[in-house]
């Protein structure tokens, strides 16, 4: 069967039915007809190094950078964690705050987990193990890089978390940061 | 107990109330020495030294 060649030219009744073969690449920007929710991107980091954190102070453990294409996108911020929580004192639980932020160590939280252990009243050097996810789901509304961070800070300083890093547990702890399209 | 273990709770004695984040070694996340101890990053105000602590993890 003969082909017709169009060059340069518009075709606005062709049935998609008739499309086999191989296709031409098309853009997706010329895309319609086609709903909102999918991954634009995904930016990923792994704690390389296991990292203990003690104190009151937020403190940045892990951070990862993504821009947005579009201001009406969505940024899914995944959060996967392998650590352990001890006392510095043998008598104090340890407890503390895991939090996701944008562009600030200090403000803008996103996500905030609670965690506490009973583990060491009375007893000595008892270090205990967990594993745990935070994440997050908001529109940043910009199409400038940001910065998130996840934090970390006790509720006490005779408690810390230590956050297993691929030193010691491959791929223990994660940020994993998702573009999703409006 | 762990040299990291003994680190926090000489840290404890010496300087209580203190806050820090101590990144581990990569080839061994147990090794504690100088090098570790010099890159503490402190949240909170540090008056001690290495001498100082390791005595007192030599203590535990």
């Amino acid at each position: 069967m003969a082909l017709i060649k169009l060059n340069n030219q518009s075709y606005t009744t062709l049935d998609a039915t008739k499309l086999t073969g191989n296709l031409p690449a098309i853009s997706g920007a010329s895309l319609t007809g086609i709903s909102g929710g999918k991954v634009l991107q995904i930016q990923r980091k792994v704690l390389p190094t296991t990292t203990y954190v003690t104190g009151t102070s937020p403190t940045d453990i892990i951070n990862q950078t993504i821009t947005p294409s579009a201001t009406s996108s969505y940024i899914y911020a995944l959060f996967v964690a392998n650590y352990r929580m001890g006392c510095n004192d043998n008598t104090s639980n340890p407890y503390g705050n895991v939090r996701i932020k944008q562009d600030s160590t200090t403000t803008n939280t996103k996500a905030d987990s609670k965690l506490r252990d009973i583990n060491s009243a009375g007893a000595t050097n008892i270090d205990r193990d967990f594993t745990g996810a935070t994440s997050a789901y908001w529109t940043p509304n910009t199409t400038s890089q940001i910065t998130v961070y996840v934090t970390v800070e006790m509720g006490t300083t005779t408690g810390r978390i230590g956050h297993f890093g691929s030193n010691d547990h491959t791929n223990a702890t994660s940020l994993t940061l998702f573009e999703i399209g409006a | 107990m762990t040299n990291i273990e003994k680190l926090f709770k000489a840290l404890n004695n010496l300087q209580p109330n203190y806050g820090c984040k101590i990144i581990t070694h990569e080839s061994d996340s147990d090794l504690v020495d100088e090098e570790l101890f010099n890159n503490i990053i402190w949240t909170t105000e540090n008056n001690l030294t290495w001498s100082q602590v390791k005595a007192e993890m030599d203590k535990l």
